[in-house]
């Protein structure tokens, strides 16, 4: 579970996000929706522990600047992040030993085959297209099984098809237990499979809706709703 | 052609605005411009010894470095593989834009012009600060600026020429290479040359310095002959070496701009590609100006938590093979050339040594590391991480200076407590430099640059001397000063470097959680 509580985060005199309450449940797929400007990227990096913040962070009930809290989360950055002459077998070496996972090969083994990485696995990272740096980032998030999961954009730069997979493996691993929280302004893509919504603009949370409450109604419309078309 | 000049003025216009945007930029902007200001002021107006320009082994060792400065800087320009014509975004306006080759050909020579000007404005001020007793009056300081202007911008044109000139034909790629050579090959005869005239090996680079053969280097040797003369007053000769720097600047410049050849297409293409390595190397890619060869390794085993970032550090420099590289290995191969051939002794590699550690430091990939947002969500204790982060850059610069330091202490006849000690105290330098970066990191966090690196070892090294200083003013002053408390001053100022390191160290581990380092 990922709970934010008076979350507050500024720039000088000026409040980026200001006294926000999110509550990603453990099992659920959580978005972040908002404009342009409305604070989604300074609230995922301070749940991932980037910036310096007031309020009170917790992953897995735990602070989010500590080590345990830092075992059970997985973050996937709008941009990877890779290390360009590592291969794919070797991202994954570190990423398992980094993090002390246990059989991480055999975990790793089931993300690349779902993300037809298999054959690119003596690749470097530099070797690969933007997509495929796309699906790596995933997977070294993914194979640390996380409890709660971060995942910034994570449609940029995947094709169709890709998506779809990502959804499947997204939504699978919220069934298993884990807390999703996904923030991206692409509402159509995650409309299909979120379960509980939070539209933020200028700095505040403005609406926390559950799925089954919007009944007729589609989230764009909904959102756009709220936030004048912007 | 005036849309063009406004495109420069704006772009000069926007690059001070940027630089006194934010309150630590124009503080430093204006810190930098008052030191160069006082370096001129220095060098002109405080009191010297002698009254009289005289050509001595002092002035022409000075000018020789000056060259050699100037020549390091031209030829590592020339020999990058990675050149382009402007920078990403003038190429793109200036190639899609309504304008004629004459046009974007003179906007370019305007360019170089600027360029050079700058350029010669910063080996001059290092000219300055390293030779501040040498009585040279303004006549020679502006004569050094003119033929360094010239100089620079033979080379840069030059340099554009043949980039376009390979565009055109492949075969033209080697010509760099090729002019470097010669300028290798001509240098070694005339060291041949010096050493038949003289008969003495010890002391050869001594006589090669004074020597005159070395105005037959083109360009540099002119150059040489034009700032030697003007103090010899000898000014027929001031005017020839200053005309035939001139005349081949113009030949250059002309074979350049009647180069009839279609070269838009691949220049557009580098311009974006180098503007774009050049964001990667600014941002603390190392490597993102050259072209690096990968080494196919196999991973023999991983260490876990904190240390696999080690591992993972250690693997990046066995594939790069920059763990011990052949240029360390060169640099250090000419430091000792140097000392043997000019019987500077072992007190000069020494110096050497701290200077090279000092560069190595500013190619360590830390920056680049601690950009990773992976590093700070592992799972492990962040001095743990701190320590991995550091260790392979350790390792690498011990391992070069520890050898080095023997090797030229035998060659020396040092005892091994002497080697020990002098070892003892690169390891202190390592650490401060090591611990400044640290530091800078953790103060400026994301907006940490080179510069500001820089300046907070030079602050740290003085920090840690200050307890020296007061204990040698006490000796002097109960003058009790003698070769005993002299080693117990060294010893001090030893211990602080290291104690102030670790103090640095402990206080910034903090920021290996990340939230500490990006700048709000």
């Amino acid at each position: 579970m990922i709970e934010i509580h008076h979350l507050t985060k500024r720039y000088g005199s000026f409040k980026a996000v200001d006294d926000i309450e999110l509550v990603a449940q453990s099992g659920k797929i959580t978005i972040l929706l908002g404009p342009n400007g409305a604070g989604k990227s300074t609230t995922i990096k301070s749940i991932a522990n980037l910036l310096k913040f007031e309020g009170n962070i917790q992953i897995c009930g735990y602070d989010n600047g500590s080590i345990e809290a830092k075992r059970c989360f997985g973050y996937v950055p709008e941009t990877p992040v890779l290390y360009d002459l590592l291969t794919v077998d070797e991202h994954i070496d570190f990423i398992g030993h980094a993090y002390q996972v246990e059989n991480y090969k055999e975990k790793a083994q089931k993300y690349l085959e779902l993300f037809h990485l298999t054959e690119k696995r003596k690749k470097m990272a530099k070797e690969l297209s933007k997509g495929m740096t796309q699906k790596l980032s995933m997977l070294l998030a993914f194979m640390i099984e996380p409890k709660a999961l971060l995942v910034d954009e994570p449609m940029v730069g995947l094709d169709p098809a890709s998506i779809e997979e990502t959804l499947k493996i997204l939504r699978n691993i919220a069934d298993e237990g884990c807390a999703v929280l996904i923030s991206t302004h692409i509402i159509d893509i995650v409309s299909d499979i979120f379960d509980e919504a939070y539209i933020m603009k200028e700095g505040h949370i403005i609406q926390r809706i559950q799925k089954n409450e919007l009944q007729e109604e589609s989230l764009k419309d909904f959102f756009f709703e709220l936030t004048e078309g912007k | 052609m005036k849309a063009l000049c406004l495109l420069w003025f704006m772009k000069t216009k926007a690059s001070l605005r940027n630089l006194f945007k934010k309150p630590s930029s124009a503080i430093f902007t204006i810190f930098v411009v008052l030191l160069y200001g006082f370096i001129f002021y220095a060098f002109f107006f405080l009191p010297k010894d002698n009254t009289l320009m005289l050509v001595n082994f002092e002035l022409h060792s000075s000018i020789l470095i000056f060259i050699g400065f100037l020549a390091l800087m031209l030829f590592s320009t020339m020999l990058s593989s990675k050149k382009a014509l402007f920078s990403g975004e003038d190429a793109y306006f200036l190639f899609s834009g309504p304008f004629h080759k004459k046009q974007i050909m003179t906007f370019l020579s305007f360019q170089t012009f600027l360029q050079s000007i700058l350029l010669a404005f910063f080996a001059l001020i290092f000219f300055i600060g390293m030779n501040m007793q040498i009585k040279v009056d303004l006549g020679f300081i502006l004569l050094a600026l003119l033929g360094s202007v010239i100089t620079i911008m033979t080379f840069l044109v030059f340099i554009d020429y043949s980039y376009v000139l390979s565009i055109g034909d492949q075969k033209y790629k080697k010509m760099n290479y090729v002019i470097a050579g010669i300028f290798v090959l001509i240098l070694a005869v005339i060291l041949i040359l010096t050493y038949l005239q003289t008969g003495r090996i010890q002391t050869i680079m001594i006589d090669f310095i004074e020597s005159p053969l070395f105005y037959y280097v083109p360009v540099f040797g002119w150059l040489k002959l034009t700032l030697i003369s003007y103090v010899e007053s000898k000014m027929i000769l001031t005017v020839l070496g200053l005309l035939l720097l001139m005349i081949c600047l113009i030949v250059i410049y002309l074979l350049f701009i009647s180069y009839k050849g279609d070269f838009y297409e691949q220049a557009l293409e580098d311009s974006l590609e180098l503007s774009k390595r050049l964001k990667e190397f600014k941002a603390g890619n190392q490597d993102a100006l050259r072209n690096v060869k990968v080494k196919k390794i196999n991973v023999k085993r991983f260490y876990d938590g904190a240390f696999a970032v080690l591992s993972k550090n250690l693997l990046i420099m066995k594939k790069k093979g920059s763990l011990v590289s052949w240029n360390d290995l060169l640099s250090i191969g000419i430091y000792l050339i140097i000392t043997i051939f000019s019987n500077m002794g072992f007190g000069f590699f020494i110096y050497m040594m701290v200077i090279w550690l000092f560069m190595m430091m500013q190619t360590s990939d830390l920056t680049a590391e601690l950009k990773n947002y992976q590093i700070y969500l592992i799972p492990d204790q962040p001095y743990k991480k701190l320590i991995a982060v550091m260790i392979p850059t350790f390792m690498k610069v011990s391992v070069i200076g520890v050898l080095s330091f023997i090797i030229v202490g035998v060659y020396y006849h040092e005892s091994i407590l002497n080697i020990l000690m002098y070892l003892l105290n690169m390891f202190g330098y390592i650490f401060v430099f090591m611990s400044a970066s640290v530091l800078t990191i953790r103060i400026l966090k994301s907006r940490s640059t080179r510069v500001f690196e820089n300046m907070m070892r030079m602050l740290i090294m003085l920090v840690s001397a200050l307890p020296s200083v007061l204990l040698t003013v006490i000796l002097v002053m109960t003058n009790s000063l003698t070769p005993t408390t002299l080693t117990i001053i060294s010893i001090a100022s030893l211990a602080m470097n290291f104690i102030l390191s670790f103090i640095i160290l402990w206080a910034c581990q903090g920021m290996m959680n990340g939230r500490e380092l990006k700048s709000d």
